[in-house]
């Protein structure tokens, strides 16, 4: 029965040598590029990290954070905005409107070159626009580009060429044969046209003033290296993984889930970094992220709000706390019977302690938000309706509304509870806790709230998009444009899922889309912001600043300012930056 | 034995195919789809929906399935519709990763469960069987999250002695000490935190057992001495059900241990499973689930195997 000892030692061989295999197999070999080439030990790397990973390195065909905060490092767009929202040349030198505000002209530079040493020129502007609107386009872009003439009759003609290939009346062949024929159509219009190599010429079909940052804003990709991608190909080329831009930070390698690494574009036409590599380390767990800044391991990374305390006064470490285009909402269904009647609504914002949720979740680092809108971005106004927080003008509110207590303390009004489910995503502690408040800040008044938290894609699908809800607790993250169609107006379709409607908010919305004045529009969207703070289709929570922690070897000539509309938040500018030769060798503990 | 191992392939083919039909069944049952991270204010559904065209997803799911399967049995697994990249790749990248923590902290486990176990089984309620006994009950209590956290702050944060996330220094050359320092808390947690106590207590209890037998009994009597005896007759015996053990843990291996990749930021497969999981990236989810499955069937039909050359009684026909 016993074994023979020559089978153990096998086995033990067969062990160590796998764990062997596996030791010597991984990693080492493979990132020569990064460890060989490009950084010397004598250079300057600056390290910072990010919780998430990129998806395609092209910025046409993408939006999250993590890959537009790299996107924005290597590509260029005809403007830029700054850490204050200002509006700046970039590719263009300048532009002009049309008095109709339908023409669109920009002149570019001619001092640009690609990473790879070809000239940038107006056919890579041309391409780029081009390419988002070409049938088999899989980024999300296409809203931007809607207004160019033509685009709209053309993207409802895909749309029914799909339906019919859908419903088998015509073959996959055709389908594809239609799209493309429908496509080169669309393009015979010249509503992108280049009359010279720096020039670009945009026609829309109504005016549009979003089109200045919301599309022209857009990285701009070398129409030589993907002339001949479209749609599926451009998504699965090889420059999703290894883009070529114009900006001042060329890319230079990624490995998935690990990190991913720009080097310095010594011959930028504007701004030469003084830092010769910055890497982007992903560190999923948000805790481990702080303990590497905390220990050194890392330059700049976000700080969680309640670590806050801990942090402010490590002495290596500089606490930056920046505002950010982001709120929070309790959001109702309008067309449930409970949230109808807008004195109840009233009621409800009386009744939720938004302070509370500031100090509880933020540590005091957020502001309480009373309507559409981001603080420190131009539209903004201050002079809405607040609800303070008082459970007793709630209380009296809801008996004004008949809301009177049953046998069981909970409101009643003709035979019906007031009783709801509230939902939101599940693993956003902010908005956990929200949930929690709410539901203690509700029951002191008599309405009973049940929590329910939900998966991220289950809850937009089957309880946003699909408007299955009573209340909501969400966010929205806003961009540097303040058009807000889509959640506000009553056309605005999918993201309006509270279904709000307001003749009035239609019409503003519509005015803020006409002219491109910046004074001019600002008057529409302030009423915009009043009436929403009186209409109250959501009870507005916060918006919770950004955090960030810096190393102290940073140097710039500036001051480090987070920026509310960079999805890089605090290195949106770190080309700016520079690090004294004495701290070369990495972060420093004792500064 | 040949005729016996190729029938199990064999029966393996129906199961894979059962596994990955009821997997891509599953997968795309949960609401949502690959396109969801597209959605913004500025993202139309309807564009969407073009999209969703575009890349096959609107087709009715058998069609996908058939679509996908055609793919696989050409080797195809697809790409990432997260970020494009080559599923067969991604797995490839991280595999090695998610192995070298895994066997890593299996054998550090090994090497202090079985001795441990030996000696606790041997002095049994002694205050050294006590201790062993309670210190591993307390490492599998331990949620792993918190334990590496635990670690985090004590020897990377106030010790500084070890790094907190990755697997080598970024830029450094080469060096088997930073690959060393880099796994040292992970493989801690991993080892202390799992994989120890279950395989100390299966050592102790099956020793046990192997003590009280008659052979042992007779060994004593011819006269060896208490070491031979226990080295060479009892335990020798008492590690054949930690065969058995081994081969149920070989999935476990190959699946990642999610948690401690996490937040070590070690790139391998469980942190992969999670997030395609999370982002629907069907490709990906289907690609290590085959993979895994498959595994699992010849992790099982080895431990069989090995029973056999470790267990004359055993035979397959």
């Amino acid at each position: 029965m016993s074994m023979n000892s020559s089978h153990w030692k096998l086995l033990l061989v067969a062990m160590i040598s796998l764990g062997l295999l596996v030791a010597g197999g991984c990693g080492p070999a493979d990132d020569s590029t990064a460890t060989d080439d490009v950084t010397p030990a004598e250079s300057k790397v600056l390290l910072t990290g990010s919780i998430g990973d990129a998806s395609y390195l092209n910025p046409i065909l993408t939006s999250d954070t993590t890959t537009g905060t790299f996107t924005g490092y290597i590509f260029e767009a005809l403007v830029r905005v700054d850490g204050q929202v200002n509006v700046h040349p970039a590719l263009a030198t300048d532009w002009t409107v049309s008095d109709d505000e339908l023409v669109w002209t920009f002149n570019l530079r001619d001092d640009v070159t690609w990473h790879d040493g070809e000239p940038f020129t107006s056919r890579d502007v041309k391409f780029t626009y081009d390419s988002i609107l070409h049938p088999t386009y899989t980024g999300p872009r296409q809203g931007n580009f809607n207004r160019l003439i033509g685009a709209s009759a053309y993207l409802q003609e895909l749309a029914s060429i799909t339906a019919k290939a859908k419903a088998e009346e015509i073959t996959e062949t055709e389908e594809s044969e239609m799209k493309m024929e429908a496509y080169e159509d669309w393009l015979a219009l010249e509503a992108i046209s280049t009359p010279d190599d720096y020039t670009v010429v945009f026609r829309l079909f109504e005016p549009f003033a979003p089109f200045l940052t919301s599309s022209t804003g857009l990285g701009i990709v070398p129409e030589h290296i993907l002339r001949d991608a479209q749609g599926l190909e451009m998504r699965d080329h090889d420059f999703s993984r290894n883009p070529i831009g114009t900006g001042p930070w060329m890319f230079n390698d990624w490995r998935s889930g690990e990190y991913i690494s720009v080097v310095r574009n010594p011959n930028h036409w504007r701004v030469v970094p003084q830092i010769d590599e910055l890497v982007m380390k992903i560190i999923p767990d948000a805790s481990t992220l702080e303990v590497a800044l905390e220990s050194a391991e890392l330059d700049v990374g976000p700080i969680q709000h309640e670590s806050y305390d801990q942090f402010v006064d490590v002495p290596h470490l500089d606490i930056i706390v920046h505002d950010r285009f982001v709120y929070t909402y309790f959001g109702m269904n309008l067309t449930h019977p409970l949230f109808e009647d807008k004195t109840v609504r009233h009621a409800l914002a009386h009744a939720i302690n938004k302070q509370e949720m500031v100090d509880e979740i933020f540590q005091g680092l957020a502001l309480p938000a009373h309507s559409h809108g981001a603080p420190t971005r131009w539209d903004y106004n201050p002079d809405v309706a607040i609800y303070d927080y008082d459970p007793d003008r709630a209380r009296e509110l809801l008996a004004e509304a008949g809301w009177v207590a049953g046998s069981d303390g909970i409101l009643e009004k003709d035979g019906m509870r007031f009783s709801f489910t509230l939902q939101t995503n599940q693993g956003n502690r902010a908005r956990e806790t929200s949930a929690v408040i709410i539901q203690e800040n509700l029951s002191a008044v008599g309405i009973e709230v049940h929590l329910q938290l939900v998966e991220w894609s289950t809850f937009v699908n089957t309880v946003l998009l699909a408007r299955e809800f009573e209340a909501c607790i969400v966010g929205w993250s806003l961009g540097v444009d303040p058009d807000a169609f889509s959640i506000w107006h009553t056309d605005g379709g999918a993201y309006n899922f509270v279904t709000y409607s307001n003749p009035r908010v239609d019409e503003l919305i519509e005015l803020g889309r006409e002219v491109s004045d910046q004074d001019e529009r600002s008057v529409f969207y302030a009423e915009m912001q009043a009436i929403l703070a009186e209409d109250l289709p959501y009870v507005f929570l916060f918006f919770p600043d950004g955090i960030q922690g810096l190393n102290a070897r940073l140097r710039t000539d500036g001051e480090f300012m987070g920026s509310p509309v960079h999805s890089a938040e605090m290195t949106w500018n770190a080309y700016e930056w520079w690090i004294p030769d004495e701290y070369r060798e990495g972060p420093i503990l004792n500064p | 034995m040949t005729g016996y191992l190729v029938r199990r392939l064999l029966q393996a083919i129906p199961l894979l195919l059962g596994i990955s039909m009821l997997t891509f069944l599953i997968a795309h049952l949960a609401p949502g789809g690959p396109t969801d991270v597209l959605i913004s204010p500025d993202t139309d559904p309807t564009d969407l929906a073009q999209i969703e065209r575009t890349l096959g997803l609107d087709r009715p799911v058998p069609v996908q399935y058939a679509m996908w399967l055609g793919r696989v049995v050409t080797g195809d697994m697809g790409r990432s519709y997260l970020d494009g990249q080559e599923v067969t790749v991604k797995i490839r990248e991280r595999l090695p990763n998610t192995l070298l923590l895994s066997l890593t902290a299996f054998v550090v486990a090994i090497i202090f469960a079985i001795p441990i176990g030996i000696v606790s089984a041997v002095r049994q309620y002694s205050t050294l069987d006590h201790v062993a006994t309670s210190v591993s009950l307390v490492g599998v209590s331990l949620p792993n999250f918190w334990f590496g956290m635990l670690l985090l702050i004590v020897f990377n944060v106030h010790l500084g002695w070890f790094p907190s996330h990755g697997l080598y220094t970024y830029g450094r050359v080469f060096s088997l000490l930073d690959r060393v320092r880099h796994l040292v808390l992970p493989v801690t947690v991993l080892a202390y935190g799992g994989t120890l106590a279950l395989f100390m207590r299966h050592t102790r209890s099956s020793m046990l057992e192997v003590v009280r037998q008659d052979y042992v009994r007779t060994a004593r009597s011819k006269g060896l001495s208490e070491r031979v005896v226990i080295y060479r007759h009892a335990l020798k015996n008492a590690l054949i059900p930690l065969i058995t053990l081994l081969g149920l843990s070989l999935p476990m291996f190959f699946s990642g241990a999610l948690i401690t990749e996490n937040i070590f930021a070690i790139p391998g497969i469980g942190r992969l499973v999670v997030q395609s999981v999370f982002t629907r990236d069907y490709n990906v989810i289907m690609g290590i689930n085959v993979i895994a499955a498959s595994l699992v069937i010849c992790g099982n039909l080895l431990a069989d195997l090995l029973y056999a050359v470790v267990d004359p009684r055993i035979r397959y026909r």
